[in-house]
């Protein structure tokens, strides 16, 4: 079982992203909506994780405009992430399944 | 007081000015359109800023988080490289006037191609030679490059230039008019011409009367206890005898 190259924040980002461009406060609350509201992370900390994407080119960004001509940074998957995507993607499907493995194979409990 | 967004800038420590208001950007938008949220939700406008600026989290963790992301060891590379440069024109400017570069040239044609500046021989018949002696005198370095023979008067040239061992140096100006020319048998020369600027000094020492069995020259300089014999070979044009 390899060690995770990934950390799971950016997994769930990437896979966000993959869908649509999004922008980071709607990252947020997709990622609570969709996890049912399993993952909500402090808000601020989305923000080094979307830049570090940024750094190791899995996303790119551009900007749009939000409300009141505010400007708003959408973020983009680039090539190079969703390869990473995929590649990180089945990694996590194969840790989670050994560690349910694990799981399953001790005594009942309770 | 230092606000939210001073704090989380002031751990990010390598980013230009323009990626800081960037992030401050991005960060205030992001609280902005969470207050918006719950002051459509019902809160008053204070509240919910004060509620969306706690969610945000702790702004060092924050800004150590992106100060992580912004090493940038381009930027630094880039400021060295620019500070370097900077300090090496300033330098030259200070150090290296143009002239300098004249005599940068003047020593390197000397020491690669001295016939370029040096003089030519005018007359056909003469027996020319080209040749590549040098000798360490003082900081200069002497060069003789070349060797005349006139078989019809019996009278040799040599050539020769010095320059300064260091490309960037001046050449000694008296070097060349200073070596004294003669011949085994006790001939000398009789003329000779000159002349250079800083970066070398050509000379031609001419009309310098040889006996049938000189089959060569004497270079002597003897100054400033920097000594100089060199025995420079005199092709007579009669080939192997």
């Amino acid at each position: 079982m390899k060690k995770k190259t990934i950390d799971h924040t950016e997994l769930l980002v990437l896979t966000l992203l993959s869908g649509e461009d999004m922008y980071g406060y709607q990252i947020i609350t997709e990622l609570s909506r969709r996890s049912d509201r399993t993952f909500e992370m402090k808000e601020g900390t989305l923000y080094p994780v979307l830049h570090g994407l940024w750094k190791a080119g899995t996303v790119e960004c551009y900007e749009g405009e939000a409300a009141a001509g505010r400007k708003r940074k959408y973020y983009h998957i680039t090539k190079k992430g969703r390869e990473a995507l995929k590649a990180e993607t089945e990694e996590w499907r194969s840790y989670a399944r050994g560690v349910e493995a694990v799981l399953s194979s001790a005594p009942a409990l309770g | 007081m230092k606000d939210f967004y001073d704090e989380v800038l002031s751990h990010i420590r390598y980013a230009t000015a323009q990626e800081k208001e960037d992030i401050r950007t991005e960060l205030s938008g992001h609280v902005a359109d969470r207050a918006a949220e719950l002051t459509a939700a019902g809160y008053d406008r204070e509240e919910a800023e004060d509620r969306s600026l706690a969610a945000m989290g702790d702004p060092e963790e924050i800004g150590r988080g992106l100060d992580r992301q912004y090493t940038h060891v381009g930027l630094w590379l880039y400021r060295a490289v620019t500070a370097a440069l900077f300090l090496t024109i300033l330098s030259l400017g200070a150090n290296l006037p143009l002239y300098r570069l004249h005599m940068l040239a003047d020593n390197l044609t000397a020491r690669w191609s001295p016939e370029r500046s040096g003089y030519r021989q005018e007359e056909e018949g003469p027996v020319a030679r080209a040749l590549d002696i040098r000798a360490q005198v003082g900081s200069d370095v002497l060069y003789v490059y070349k060797t005349v023979f006139d078989p019809a008067t019996g009278e040799a040239e040599v050539y020769y230039c010095n320059y300064d061992q260091n490309p960037f140096g001046q050449a000694s100006d008296f070097l060349c008019s200073a070596v004294e020319v003669t011949t085994p048998s006790g001939g000398r020369d009789w003329s000779g011409r000159g002349g250079g600027s800083r970066g070398a000094y050509y000379w031609c020492a001419s009309q310098i009367q040889t006996a049938p069995e000189d089959d060569r020259i004497l270079l002597r300089y003897d100054r400033f206890g920097d000594h100089l014999l060199l025995e420079v070979p005199l092709d007579r044009g009669e080939g192997i005898s």
